[in-house]
């Protein structure tokens, strides 16, 4: 039940697929932490949206954005062929 | 220290680690004065408090939405099971006995609840999965070298029962549902095998029998059905990386 629970409010209705791996490594090899520090979030948080288990809100997205000098459509796509049903 | 604990994806604010210290203290007071669970609950809940009203600001939006998601998942199982637990004593026809097991099954199933979601957030469902089952293997082979260290033959015989915990720890990174599916039987096997069945009997709450049920059996079911139904991109993008 509990997991239940989990999967209905855990699992995303569309897919948003990221390229903050890439473009973080592409920033000079910078690593987790120093990404987290230079955005105002903990290292918990940058992997977890590397891992794709948490999207950013629009002011830390626009924030990681800024730091790694990229644009929000090329670090951030909703997967093709899923809707927001 | 730091390093180690950075490898779980968790490094502790001064508030978690002064929250652990009133839970852990409370705790050991607890078989002098029972009144020192207020400690706990103030290590438990008390952290949380202060964040909601703002005088506690450690956490970042991930971690804040993490701990509001965790605290939802607490809410609804441990509201669901209480209202289940009202309509069977209302009904009348049986005694749940002793009101402090009963309490204490519903603090279990909120505990357990928030830390599995929390847990299921941080790290995501396999990690999560194989973690527990580590866990699960260590405190077996700790209890059995402590019970049986004077005799290597009955050592060596009860440590194999560990071994399938530490497959199943290894099988959740690679197979998920597979590890899902077994993860399901193992808590039905346990549920016959140490009789938790009889959570369906006139004394339901003896012998602590539904916070055994909640911490024992809880973490293999909750991870076989996070594993059996796990977002499948997901699942591809973590076995890549395993």
């Amino acid at each position: 039940v509990l997991s239940l629970f989990y999967i209905i409010t855990m699992k995303p209705k569309y897919d948003i697929v990221n390229k903050l791996k890439l473009y973080r490594l592409l920033a000079g090899d910078m690593t987790q932490q120093d990404l987290a520090d230079k955005v105002g979030a903990t290292r918990q948080t940058i992997l977890s949206i590397e891992k794709g288990r948490y999207n950013p809100s629009v002011g830390l997205a626009l924030r990681i954005t800024q730091t790694l000098g990229v644009t929000l459509e090329e670090l951030f796509q909703l997967k093709e062929g899923e809707s927001d049903g | 220290m730091a390093k180690w604990l950075s490898r779980f994806s968790w490094r502790p604010t001064p508030a978690t680690l002064v929250a652990g210290v009133l839970i852990t203290v409370g705790l050991i007071l607890s078989d002098l004065n029972q009144m020192s669970l207020c400690l706990v609950a103030l290590g438990t809940f008390g952290p949380g408090i202060l964040r909601e009203l703002g005088w506690l600001k450690d956490q970042d939006e991930f971690q804040r939405k993490a701990a509001w998601r965790a605290g939802y998942h607490a809410f609804l199982a441990g509201g669901f099971i209480t209202f289940i637990i009202v309509a069977y004593l209302r009904s009348g026809e049986r005694s749940i006995g002793d009101p402090v097991q009963m309490v204490t099954m519903i603090l279990a199933i909120l505990w357990f609840t928030w830390l599995f979601s929390s847990l299921l957030a941080y790290w995501g469902t396999q990690r999560t999965a194989s973690r527990i089952l580590i866990i699960f293997g260590i405190v077996w082979l700790t209890f059995i070298i402590l019970s049986t260290h004077d005799n290597v033959l009955s050592l060596l015989m009860h440590s194999i029962v560990a071994v399938p915990f530490f497959a199943l720890a290894y099988s959740a990174k690679r197979w998920p549902r597979i590890t899902g599916f077994l993860l399901l039987a193992a808590g039905v096997f346990f549920f016959y095998r140490f009789r938790l069945y009889e959570i369906f009997s006139d004394r339901p709450l003896e012998k602590g029998r539904g916070t055994v049920i909640v911490f024992f059996l809880g973490p293999f079911i909750a991870s076989g059905i996070a594993l059996l139904s796990m977002n499948k991109r997901i699942a591809a993008k973590q076995d890549e990386e395993n």
